[in-house]
């Protein structure tokens, strides 16, 4: 099929689904959205965005969003369920509420599926969902805004710190037809306000599909979101996803985002920074073998002078698999004092492996800190030998090795059930297991 | 019976010879000092001991308690009592020294037949021993070597001979790079792990060490191969005439 082919079926099965989706008030924005999607099409690598991240085969995959298949024991998952949270579970696209878990919140406080929170007429709600991330050059989220069914929707009230993490697992699982899901996360917190959410997304081997997730995060005056993200999709799936943060003055953002699944995935953050003083830190990476390829894209827009970014992203490949970092930096004109640093770092397992690292600052101020570095390189040699002559055999080693390199991206989170979470992803890959 | 034998030990690196021959029989209990000039092939011989990759053995062989060392890997001769302690330690970001020494021990052990030991008892067992080196709890903690100073590097290389309890441990300049105190804490903890079943080669190129470690055998080793074998008077007529005296031309000037 032809990108114009794909395009059509594509706006073809909106039509369709289109009276099924929830929020009737949406139906102008979801309009537009396909609009925008069909004028576009798919990112090809011709855009500098895309360079090395090529959809092609996914564009002809023929995945529906309207694939119908038969719901997954959830047993089989609830090992993806973080102890202490609000949790919501999404499988195949939809919200359970059996699995979703949500206790007692604070006033002021809202966690809801998405589709609960769309049938209401909420002013909020419509300044923000569909409002924070941007259509324009980003055909995904429009695409995603066309199509969107559910998802995760947090408030939090002025002044306001959630006792709890919020959870939001995404599970496909349960048939052989190729299904698509578009989930939507958006995180409004107010002023003075912290909120931890965490955005986990797994499936079936067996099962063949597509997520393309949109998360919205407003982060109010002063206040801190932590946003923790574990894409261990099944290794035959596709994973395109993008997160666009707004800072207003003096707020804190911290993001951690690990891929082990998908055969291909691309991991987009996207950070405004609106308000002085606001700041940053962007940590992520991927442990890939077999052909898989994980692509992390990030963009820093100092907008507005003192705010400060930072990014470190580690990459672990073996076999034929392939990762992408692209770190964007913007400083714009008025972003005096801007404070930004950049580390990516790629380890190589194998010598069918390629990491591509392409820093992207660009720089309009001239009183600001822009650091960056990007290293490719093998296991030390040196550190193997010296752990192996202590007794440790090789794979022990090399384990240890790996979870240290990979570890720099989540060093300094406490210990409990969230890092946990994250710390289970790297040893179950480690261990070869899913 | 020789705990450690080696015979007619040739080794290249990078297709040049190395060790051109070494022979050393060392007994139970036993430490013999190896002296030599740079380059006469001192610490090729700790690494082909303990079997760092990119050694070749042309010929010889080597055995310990009677088994056949060069066909094991690395982490089997750690288990099978075999110790080296670095002249370069290796800094390990991300990995706590404590953990390193809990899967180094417990690899160890199981390896032994002996239990693991768990996180308590490994604890106190690393407090035990950590004491005999002056070790600091906070060095515990710290990532393995990373931002010690050279006298704690070293320290740390003898307490973690101290934590394997090695039957035959190889200290390779285990002095060099050290101020006095220091060289007297790390040879003070050699000599507490001094024991009847444990033997030691220690690699050095002062005399000044075996002050403190008095070895049993001195071996003069230039380019690549033994040039005198003697008690331990042989180290003192080194410190007092130099290399020269063996025909060896040492621009370090080893009577430092």
């Amino acid at each position: 099929m032809t990108q114009n082919e794909n395009t059509a079926r594509i706006v073809e099965s909106f039509e369709q689904a289109k009276n099924g989706l929830p929020g009737g008030w949406l139906a102008g924005a979801r309009d537009g959205a396909i609009h925008n999607f069909a004028e576009a099409g798919f990112p090809t690598p011709r855009t500098e965005a895309w360079k090395y991240t090529n959809l092609n085969r996914l564009a002809r995959a023929e995945f529906d969003p309207l694939a119908d298949i038969s719901l997954p024991d959830l047993n089989d998952w609830s090992a993806l369920f973080v102890e202490g949270c609000d949790r919501i579970v999404i499988v195949n696209g939809r919200f359970d509420a059996g699995a979703s878990a949500i206790g007692d919140l604070p006033d002021g406080v809202t966690v809801s599926p998405l589709s609960a929170a769309v049938e209401e007429i909420d002013p909020a709600l419509e300044k923000d969902l569909a409002q924070i991330a941007p259509e324009d050059g980003a055909p995904l989220v429009a695409l995603n805004t066309a199509f969107m069914r559910d998802g995760l929707v947090v408030r939090v009230a002025n002044g306001v710190v959630l006792p709890r993490p919020v959870q939001v697992v995404h599970i496909v699982d349960g048939g052989t037809a190729a299904i698509a899901v578009h989930p939507r996360t958006l995180v409004i917190a107010g002023e003075n306000s912290a909120v931890t959410v965490i955005e986990t997304f797994a499936g079936g081997a067996d099962t063949s599909y597509w997520t393309n997730a949109v998360s919205e995060i407003r982060v109010g005056r002063n206040a801190s979101v932590s946003h923790i993200k574990r894409q261990s999709e099944s290794v035959s799936a596709y994973h395109t996803a993008l997160t666009q943060v707004r800072l207003d003055r003096d707020a804190r953002f911290s993001s951690l985002a690990l891929a082990v699944g998908a055969l291909l995935s691309r991991n987009e953050v996207n950070v405004a920074f609106e308000g002085e003083g606001a700041a940053c830190t962007l940590a992520g990476g991927a442990l890939l073998r077999g052909r898989q390829h994980a692509d992390s894209t990030t963009v820093a827009d100092h907008g507005v002078p003192h705010t400060s970014s930072s990014q470190i992203f580690r990459n672990v490949l073996d076999d034929n698999s392939r990762s992408v970092f692209q770190g964007g930096v913007i400083v714009r004109p008025d972003a005096q004092k801007t404070d930004s640093a950049q580390s990516n770092r790629n380890l190589l397992l194998s010598a069918g492996a390629q990491a591509d690292s392409k820093p992207e600052l660009q720089i309009f101020a001239d009183d600001v800190k822009c650091a960056h570095g990007a290293t490719v390189g093998d296991l030390d040699e040196a550190a193997m030998f010296y752990l192996e002559s202590r007794g440790i055999p090789p794979h022990q080693a090399k384990s240890l090795l790996i979870g240290a390199f990979v570890g720099e991206i989540f060093d300094g989170m406490p210990e409990g059930a969230v890092r946990a979470h994250i710390e289970t992803a790297v040893a179950d890959w480690m261990s070869g297991a899913k | 019976m020789s705990f450690l034998s080696v015979k007619d030990l040739h080794v290249s690196v990078g297709g040049k010879e190395i060790l051109r021959g070494i022979d050393l029989e060392i007994g139970e209990g036993e430490i013999h000092a190896v002296m030599g000039p740079n380059g006469s092939g001192k610490s090729t011989l700790s690494y082909v001991l303990s079997g760092r990759e990119g050694y070749d053995v042309t010929k010889g062989e080597v055995s310990f308690k009677g088994q056949d060392v060069l066909g094991m890997a690395p982490h089997e001769r750690a288990a099978a009592g075999i110790y080296l302690a670095f002249q370069y330690p290796v800094e390990i970001p991300g990995v706590s020294n404590l953990t390193f020494l809990k899967t180094a021990v417990n690899a160890v052990r199981v390896a032994r037949g002996e239990e693991e030991l768990d996180a308590l008892n490994f604890l106190k067992f690393a407090r035990e021993k950590g004491n005999i080196l002056e070790m600091k709890d906070e060095l515990l903690k710290r990532p393995v070597n990373v931002g010690f100073s050279g006298g704690e590097k070293k320290r740390n290389e003898i307490f973690q001979m101290a934590m394997l309890e090695p039957t035959l441990a190889i200290l390779d300049e285990t002095d060099s790079g050290l101020d006095i105190d220091a060289l007297r804490i790390v040879s003070e903890g050699v000599n507490k792990l001094r024991a009847p079943d444990r033997s030691m080669i220690v690699i050095t190129h002062y005399q000044r060490l075996l002050d403190h470690i008095v070895p049993d055998y001195v071996h003069v080793l230039a380019k690549g191969r033994f040039v005198a074998s003697g008690g331990k008077e042989l180290a003192h007529e080194l410190e007092k005439d130099g290399y020269a005296k063996f025909g060896i031309e040492d621009d370090a000037s080893a009577a430092a």
